[in-house]
């Protein structure tokens, strides 16, 4: 039987907005294996952010079940969904969110310091993942000091640092140039065949065709895409 | 669910204590790198702290002023006199010893004048208008009427040993040596040398007539006057009236059955009571002051720490997206607003400690700092700051991740 890590069933998410109820996601149902690099495409408000938060755990969905690596997330605390966020998932977003007062490599440190890492290792393991990224030469620039693709390097990094066995992307080429993309996109093929399960919201059809898999989502349904070099 | 490696550090107290250093570390750096918010922030602290303390002090000086005014003047002090002819012997040393032990009492001294002025004569100086008086001790301890200039003043062994000794007043130093510089000198009073103690002069500008005070013992030997007549010294102005009371009580139970009246209270309470009660309403304007300035203080570290973890809610939602509990978002901004308020706190207090001792050397006071006012603004100011610097950030924390992310 193949590893299950994402499993949902009708997931629903609705929000209030100006009195109405607004039901963006329609009765979702996703299932993702270990190792899988999947990628989920739709037009612009589609839900596909909506879908991945929930996914990610930062955001709770109307009603639906959603089970991760066998756990059913209704049945965890606020604790035990911070420990997920910080050793399971690696949240890499689209305005990258990397905290101006820091440097790069103390970006890179911060998930490590939530998983009560000793500096050392902090610190020998944050210079690793910016060297993988191809950032070893700016480890202490700040964000200012950075392009948009050398600072989503930086959150891919960071976005690694606890060795979280799903890495979420949304849209994380939306903000680059296609140069930089692709070189983004060619680092979480890597990941992926060093045994990363990858999940990529894009627009963008030729970004997606990297994945294994593609779903895409319609006015809050998801369906099979086309599937890539399956 | 499979199992990870475990990279933490190990040990429960190695852990914690490792948590808080790097917190404060992080805090410490988010404090320097906008070094313009954090000033803000600490502006309202500093404001309000320092303003407490140069108010509180300032009114302390004031009062204290009206206080040392009325003890100058006398207002403060009970006069009793009596008819002669009402007691054989006048009062006795048992009298006074019980007078003395009259609740807050601090002292009492008879008055024994001589009746008519008396003449003293040093070389070919002559002073003819002198006025002798009999006292104790604590007519020079017990008030501020005199003023020391040269010498001391009487004190208990010269009543003990019946000395004969005096002090003088200025006025009559001038006339008889032309200076005040005459302790150690010899005067003849009613044929018997007295050597001089002391010179004084009073500290009100008042007009006074030439003086000699002697030991009350003394004068009462010399010219076989009984004690009519004395003035007692309350410890503290709040108790000028309980003291009273309990005097003309000794005094009606010492005339018990006499219908007449056989002494007289002299004292007169008017102007102390006008001087209290504009120390006091001056206390309680003081106390609404207090209140405003620290208000006001607080408002202002209320706004910034508000504004500060307003504007940082989307920094809250990422650290809670990469694994951050809300315990330790809140511990960061706990430390953030108590490291802030405490920078802020110290800064007020020396604010307020170098605006109140400039203020006081301008104007001519004696430095005197109001302690419990920067005790308290720096505690106030503590805990506003810490209050509104946590209490946001619980809300924030308690936020979905992409919520507080999305900055809402
Ligand atoms: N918190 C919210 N409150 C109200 N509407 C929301 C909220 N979040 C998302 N939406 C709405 O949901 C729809 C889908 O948004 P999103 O998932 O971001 O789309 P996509 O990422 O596919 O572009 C949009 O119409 C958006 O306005
Ligand atoms: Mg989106």
């Amino acid at each position: 039987m193949a590893d299950i890590l994402i499993d949902m069933k009708n997931i629903v998410r609705e929000f209030e907005s100006g009195g109405e109820t607004l039901r963006i996601l329609k009765g979702i149902d996703l299932k993702v294996e270990r190792g899988e690099f999947l990628a989920i495409v739709g037009p612009s408000g589609s839900g596909k952010s909506t879908l991945m938060n929930i996914i990610g755990l930062l955001d709770v969905a109307t009603s639906g079940t959603y089970i991760m690596d066998g756990q059913n997330i209704k049945d965890l605390g606020e604790d035990q969904l911070a420990y997920l966020r910080n050793q399971e998932i690696g949240f890499v977003f689209q305005q990258y969110f990397l905290l101006p007062r820091l440097t790069a490599r103390e970006n890179v440190m911060i998930p490590m310091f939530y998983a009560d890492m000793p500096e050392k290792d902090q610190l020998e393991k944050s210079a690793e993942l910016l060297e993988k990224v191809g950032m070893k030469d700016r480890m202490d620039f700040y964000p200012n000091q950075l392009s948009g693709g050398l600072q989503q390097r930086v959150a891919i990094a960071r976005a690694l640092g606890t060795g979280p066995s799903l890495l979420l992307a949304d849209e994380p080429t939306g903000a680059l140039d296609q140069k930089t993309g692709k070189q983004i996109i060619e680092l979480f093929r890597q990941l992926n065949n060093d045994g990363t399960t990858i999940v990529m919201i894009t627009h963008d059809a030729k970004v997606a065709s990297n994945a294994k898999r593609i779903l895409k989502i319609l006015d809050g349904n998801i369906g099979e895409g086309d599937t890539a070099d399956a | 669910m499979r199992k990870k490696k475990d990279h933490r550090i190990s040990g429960f107290l190695a852990r914690r204590i490792y948590v808080v250093s790097q917190i404060a570390k992080m805090v410490s750096r988010n404090i320097m790198a906008d070094k313009v918010r954090s000033f803000m922030t600490c502006l309202g602290i500093i404001i309000g702290t320092s303003s407490l303390i140069i108010m509180m002090s300032i009114m302390d000086i004031r009062t204290e002023k009206s206080k040392l005014e009325i003890d100058e003047a006398g207002l403060g002090e009970i006069n009793i006199e009596m008819i002669p002819e009402s007691l054989y012997f006048g009062l006795l040393d048992d009298n006074m010893r019980e007078l003395a032990g009259i609740e807050h009492v601090a002292g009492i001294t008879p008055t024994i004048a001589l009746g008519s002025k008396t003449s003293v004569r040093v070389n070919d100086v002559t002073c003819k208008d002198v006025v002798l008086e009999g006292v104790s001790d604590a007519f020079y301890t017990c008030s501020k009427r005199n003023r020391l200039l040269a010498g001391s003043t009487l004190d208990a062994l010269d009543l003990k040993d019946e000395n004969k000794v005096c002090v003088i007043n200025k006025k009559l130093a001038i006339k008889l040596f032309n200076s005040t510089d005459c302790v150690g000198k010899k005067i003849p009073v009613m044929g018997v040398d007295f050597l001089i103690k002391g010179v004084t002069t009073p500290a009100k500008d008042v007009k006074d007539s030439y003086s000699v005070r002697i030991p009350y013992n003394v004068m009462q030997k010399m010219t076989g006057k009984g004690i009519y007549g004395f003035t007692i010294y309350p410890d503290a102005h709040k108790n000028g009236p309980e003291v009273r009371n309990a005097v003309k009580e000794y005094m009606d139970e010492l005339y018990h059955g006499k219908e007449e009246d056989y002494y007289y209270d002299n004292t007169d309470f008017y102007y102390l009571n006008q001087k209290t009660s504009e120390v006091r309403s001056a206390a309680r304007l003081q106390m609404v002051i207090a209140a405003i300035a620290l208000l006001i203080g607080g408002i202002g570290i209320m706004n910034m720490m508000l504004v500060m973890v307003t504007e940082r809610t989307t920094e809250i939602g990422l650290r809670k997206a990469l694994g951050s509990s809300g315990k330790r978002i809140q511990l960061q901004f706990v430390m953030e607003s108590m490291m802030l308020s405490m920078v802020g706190g110290i800064a007020g207090v020396l604010t307020g400690i170098v605006s109140t001792v400039t203020y006081c050397l301008y104007m001519g006071e004696k430095i005197h700092i109001n302690v419990a006012s920067a005790f308290v603004g720096f505690m106030f100011s503590m805990a506003v700051g810490v209050f509104f610097g946590w209490s946001p950030a619980k809300a924030a924390s308690k936020l979905q991740p992409i919520d507080a992310l999305k900055g809402e």
